[in-house]
């Protein structure tokens, strides 16, 4: 009875530093159903409550699920995940939740990937999901920004990323850093540095908010279609299942019904601040 | 006219009191608006006597009095079936020492709602829908296995079911309905249970004139209580008025955050969820209302989605006329003025309502 709340107890078997106060906690649990690229888990941490994050990567291992997780220190359960957590750990989890990115549909499409700072966590599973899956889709571009080059995500995985067949990654970061040859600026002036088919392009987008409305806007004077345009939106999420209603964008859910919706499905709510 | 005559049934306040011994023996709790010291809640019903049948509320914006009086009419307190159905406060789980969870059990025992109003009727229809997948919810609405219902023939001064369409009758997803009128109670039912459970009180049939009156009295009632323009006309108003920032800087100036309105609201549901940590190490989960008036809704760590007050408050009515019916079908304010007469400054939604609509209505 009130399943859908409890969590279950996995441990923390492998901790990466990513970036100042920024880690991956790759968390073992048994009975966890297998995420689709972009949905989110709950995890909780006993007296101080749950966060909700995205799920950056996951394999079974036997039996017991390994759910990796990029998290950085920005409120009370995410320090204490920091400060405290290291292998071992006991950590509650639930999930997983929402809806993810729409990779089936767009089969076929060029895929283009805008990430900032944080934001490439969620992202991340599709770069893995078209490396697996390389002849379902056309050209992949991805372009990240961070504040600082220390400050990107992942970067053990760059070669990997690049090797992908038929790719392009550019970079960017907010100010000029010591030994950068990349572009400096905010991560959406490299929209306008790509080469895009606009009838053939899907574009999946996750950052701050403002960056993600600027590369929407950008992308739709493009011309791509406003619903082959993918945001992945944050709001105060509690439950993760569309009863605790504190997420609420609009008529919408963005824990049932996103965290990913198409631009088309949230441009007028994203326009209207505080709405 | 023959048909409807036979949906009908009368009696006093002596039947009332058999109704309510037959529904007690129906189920294990009855529950209902519930005298309690000098005030009002909503909980189990041990007998007639604890029915606030004697007691009349004045209602206005900003101010609730009761007084006792034979001759009385009550409408509602602050305390809707929200209270019983979807708790204020409520354990999720336990995590102990050795991070063991232990979840919560909850209570399982049959329940009828008795003597609650149309309009809180509605509010449960709107609850069962955003709240489908809701255990904790589910595990006591599961349980309601009748409900009675009390039409309202004198509506308080806040009251505006007659504009929703939620009142002062009752249509469906009832067993049995009354209506207190000055020679008699006319009964109804709204299933068959009901109307097994009537058959058996010693009930007498119904003239064309008892009806009538009743009639005549309901929808004076729901004159009294139409004041604004229909809910499709509200929905596009407010539509176009979402990005008026300071029409609603406006009609929220008096407002001071209380969330009030949002407690008292029945279909106001949203949750926060807390953890109680004891001195063993044990955490308690637990679960609370939490009000979109409230300063911290729509705070995250490191922003905040709704800094503004404003937004906050046009949360409140968009989602009750907008993004309810979006989500739900149907409208999600059941016109029981409650937020109008538990503000404590007296903010008047049906003006907020009626200013939009004469700005923004077609």
């Amino acid at each position: 009875m009130g399943a859908r709340l409890i969590p279950k107890v996995g441990r923390v078997v492998r901790v990466v530093e990513e970036a100042p106060l920024v880690r991956t906690y790759h968390i073992r649990v048994e009975d966890l159903a297998e995420p689709q690229p972009g949905q989110f888990n709950v995890l909780y941490v006993k007296g101080f409550g749950e966060v909700v994050i995205s799920i950056s990567n996951f394999r079974y291992e036997g039996a017991s699920a390994i759910a990796e997780h990029t998290v950085r220190t920005v409120g009370a359960v995410t320090s204490y995940i920091q400060t405290a957590l290291n292998v071992g750990s006991p950590i509650g989890i639930r999930g997983p939740y929402g809806r993810g990115w729409p990779l089936k549909e767009f089969e076929g499409l060029d895929v283009l990937v805008v990430g900032g700072g944080i934001g490439l966590a969620p992202l991340r599973p599709i770069l893995k999901h078209i490396s697996r899956y390389r002849d379902r889709y056309g050209r992949l571009m991805l372009l990240y920004g961070a504040r600082r080059p220390v400050d990107m995500l992942y970067k053990y995985e760059y070669g990997e990323y690049r090797a992908i067949p038929n790719s392009t990654m550019l970079f960017s970061i907010d100010m000029p850093y010591i030994g950068w040859s990349d572009y400096v600026g905010f991560v959406t002036d490299l929209i306008d540095r790509v080469s895009l088919d606009p009838e053939a392009t899907v574009a999946y987008v996750c950052g701050p908010e403002v960056m993600m409305k600027v590369a929407a806007s950008k992308l739709v004077k493009r011309g791509l279609r406003e619903d082959r345009i993918f945001l992945s939106l944050e709001r105060r999420c509690r439950c993760g299942i569309g009863v605790c209603g504190t997420c609420q964008l609009g008529h919408l859910f963005v824990c049932k019904d996103g965290p990913v919706f198409s631009y088309q499905e949230v441009k007028d709510y994203l326009a209207v601040g505080g709405l | 006219m023959a048909a409807q005559l036979t949906k009908y049934f009368k009696g006093g306040l002596g039947d009332l009191r058999a109704l309510f011994d037959a529904v007690k023996n129906y189920v294990s709790v009855v529950v209902g608006y519930r005298v309690s010291g000098d005030a009002v809640g909503f909980g189990p019903v041990e007998s007639l006597e604890s029915l606030p049948l004697g007691l009349e509320d004045s209602q206005a914006p900003g101010a609730y009095r009761l007084s006792r009086g034979s001759s009385g009419f009550f409408r509602h307190s602050h305390a809707s079936p929200k209270y019983w159905l979807h708790l204020p406060v409520q354990e999720v789980f336990t995590v102990l020492e050795d991070y063991a969870v232990d979840i919560a059990r909850y209570d399982t025992y049959s329940a009828a709602l008795f003597g609650i109003k149309p309009c809180d009727l509605v509010s449960m229809e709107v609850l069962d829908r955003i709240l489908k997948n809701d255990d904790s919810y589910w595990s006591r609405r599961s349980k309601i296995e009748l409900v009675v219902v009390e039409e309202c023939t004198v509506p308080g001064a806040t009251c505006f079911c007659g504009s929703i369409g939620t009142g002062p009758s009752a249509s469906t997803g009832f067993d049995i309905a009354y209506a207190r009128l000055s020679n008699g109670i006319i009964f109804k039912y709204g299933s068959e249970k009901g109307l097994r459970i009537l058959e058996k009180l010693e009930l007498t049939e119904v003239s064309e004139e008892d009806v009538a009156e009743y009639e005549r009295a309901i929808a004076r009632a729901g004159e009294l209580t139409r004041y604004l323009p229909p809910p499709s006309e509200i929905s596009k108003s407010l539509e176009r008025s979402v990005s008026d920032t300071s029409f609603w800087k406006e009609v929220s100036s008096r407002c001071v955050g209380c969330t009030n309105c949002n407690m008292v609201c029945p279909t106001c549901f949203c949750t926060e969820f807390v953890d109680q940590i004891e001195p063993s190490g044990r955490a308690k989960r637990v679960r609370q209302w939490f009000g979109c008036l409230s300063h911290t809704y729509g705070q995250v760590a490191g922003t905040h989605y709704r800094p503004e007050l404003y937004m906050r408050y046009r949360h409140f009515v968009l989602h009750k006329f907008l993004f309810y019916p979006k989500q739900v079908g149907l409208v999600g304010c059941v016109g029981c003025g409650r937020c109008i007469t538990w503000c404590p400054v007296g903010i008047d939604l049906r003006e907020v309502v009626s200013k939009v609509v004469s700005r923004y209505g077609s």
